[in-house]
């Protein structure tokens, strides 16, 4: 028995002392409520944490068994392995790659390309921004190979990379572990959808406040003409402030300018009076 | 079952057939006196064109309840000496709990569940589907999903994500059908006890976790030992292969 061998087992082992004394645990909680000790409500919040960590502990013991190949044993007889033949690998990994082409169907409306594992697949975020994204398996379960529109790259810098950081999964495919295609592609979605949700949302933000805009710059005019230059003085700054967020400079220079002016004239009216 | 052998000299066959375990006798008799005999089949194969013509001859015919076959298959690997008291759990669309002990089917410690298995989980999911989204909702049609332990199912052309839901109803289901497993144990003699859980059938990747944490839990097993639990890897084979070696066995035994 290798190093590693004895590892996962003593691993397993511990797993194992470490559901008997969960389960032991319940049964002491069990004759804690039975003894009228603790109350229904706290018996009930304890019982499902613990049965909680009793699943997770369940699951892992099934899953290093899993992966490392791990026979059941009855009676220290333990069943024997599948042999899996050279053509059985090569089965199993078109099934695997089938599953996958199937399944990214399932959720996607796809094309192929010559082989089912270079997919076309459309997604669809907004009313108008339809794309069209590559995705090449062929290695799969190692990274796969995106293709990404140009239009999504420009909002990225027109770097590739900028882009894939947005989807944490394909930037640390672990081939131990891939992620399903479909899975993948679900993320890519999320991504542009927030990408243009966002610009939708910014949008909306500036076409408010260049109303807004037009409305500061009405009221200062009719502050201007009844001659309450305090008022127009703060709603001219208002108005700078709020053509400087927007990116509106030449409403700046010019509303600066103005508010030169406006002082201008208040002090040559205070001089008057 | 070779009834398409690639040698054309089997024409004598013998059959074994799973049926659920609330068959009763009568009607296993019926199905084996009403199956024995000469057929002849033609199949054509739609991609080769290829038709295959065999005459055949059912001699003998094994009824036996379905799940029966995976127990079989587990004793006949580890020695068929190795006779143990097991419960062996069927989970397909319904669900089936059999007991054996002393290498005997203990029929009257073993039974159906209409009311705890894959069809009920998803009428249950599609009910509560079709109350979050408005659609009427086939359980028919989302069943091959909840079978492959999807988490995500398209309704009416939108992505559904329905882990919590299936959830829910799987720990409810597992209840039920532990619930049962202590139940049957009733009908077991005192002077044995229940030495493997075999969890099997198309939906045991569904219910296992659940269940095996509640065999647990109800001290159902001896030492509180994990490894007394079996989930049998490759459930339809794990069958077949039983059902082929127990027909094997009882032909070796009559001649």
């Amino acid at each position: 028995m290798s190093k590693i061998d004895k590892e996962i087992l003593e691993k397993i082992k511990e797993q194992k002392e470490r559901v008997k004394t969960i389960v032991q645990n319940m049964q002491a909680l069990k004759s804690s409520l039975e003894s009228a000790q603790i109350p229904l409500k706290d018996f009930k919040a304890k019982k499902a944490v613990m049965e909680e960590e009793l699943r997770g502990i369940l699951q892992k013991i099934a899953k290093t068994k899993e992966t490392h190949n791990i026979q059941p044993t009855i009676r220290g007889k333990t069943l024997p392995k599948e042999e899996i033949s050279a053509e059985s690998k090569i089965i199993n990994r078109e099934v695997l790659i089938a599953d996958e082409a199937q399944e990214l169907m399932y959720y996607f409306p796809t094309d192929f390309e010559g082989s089912i594992t270079d997919a076309k697949v459309y997604l669809s975020i907004t009313v108008d921004a339809h794309f069209v994204i590559g995705i090449d398996y062929e290695d799969y379960p190692q990274r796969p190979k995106l293709e990404i529109p140009p239009s999504i790259l420009e909002l990225n810098n027109n770097n590739e990379g900028e882009f894939y950081e947005k989807i944490p999964s394909y930037i640390n495919w672990d081939p131990d572990n891939p992620k399903r295609i479909f899975e993948l592609m679900t993320e890519i979605e999320t991504v542009l959808v927030n990408m243009y949700s966002a610009d939708i949302d910014s949008i909306t933000k500036k076409s408010i406040q260049t109303k807004k805009l037009g409305e500061l710059v009405e009221k200062a005019n009719n502050a201007l003409s009844i001659k309450d230059y305090d008022k127009a003085i703060e709603i001219i700054q208002s108005v700078i402030k709020l053509a400087n967020e927007l990116g509106e400079y030449n409403l700046v220079n010019k509303y600066t300018k103005n508010l030169n002016d406006v002082i201008a004239l208040k002090s040559r009216d205070s001089y008057f009076y | 079952m070779p009834l398409i052998s690639k040698n054309d000299d089997d024409t004598d066959i013998a059959l074994g057939i799973g049926v659920p375990i609330a068959t009763s006798d009568e009607k296993m008799k019926e199905l084996s006196s009403r199956l024995q005999g000469e057929f002849q089949i033609k199949i054509k194969n739609e991609a080769t064109k290829e038709i295959i013509e065999r005459k055949f001859n059912i001699k003998k015919i094994y009824v036996m309840p379905e799940s029966y076959g995976t127990y079989f298959d587990i004793i006949s690997t580890i020695g068929e000496e190795n006779i143990i008291d097991a419960i062996v759990i069927s989970l397909d669309l319904h669900t089936e709990i059999i007991t054996i002990y002393d290498g005997n089917l203990n029929r009257r410690a073993s039974r159906n569940l209409r009311d705890a298995s894959l069809s009920v989980l998803t009428d249950k999911i599609a009910l509560a589907l079709e109350e979050d989204t408005g659609s009427i909702v086939n359980p028919h049609s989302i069943l091959e999903s909840i079978r492959d332990n999807k988490n995500q199912i398209i309704i009416s052309g939108k992505i559904v994500n329905i882990s919590k839901v299936k959830e829910y109803y799987i720990r409810k289901i597992a209840a039920e059908i532990v619930d049962n497993i202590i139940e049957i144990q009733k009908f077991v003699p005192l002077d044995h006890s229940i030495e493997y859980y075999i969890l099997t059938g198309e939906a045991s990747d569904l219910f296992w976790n659940e269940i095996e944490m509640l065999i647990l839990q109800n001290q159902l097993i001896k030492d509180f030992d994990v490894d007394r639990v079996i989930k049998v890897p490759n459930p339809i084979f794990s069958n077949a292969k039983g059902f082929e070696l127990m027909v094997k066995r009882k032909l070796a035994l009559s001649e």
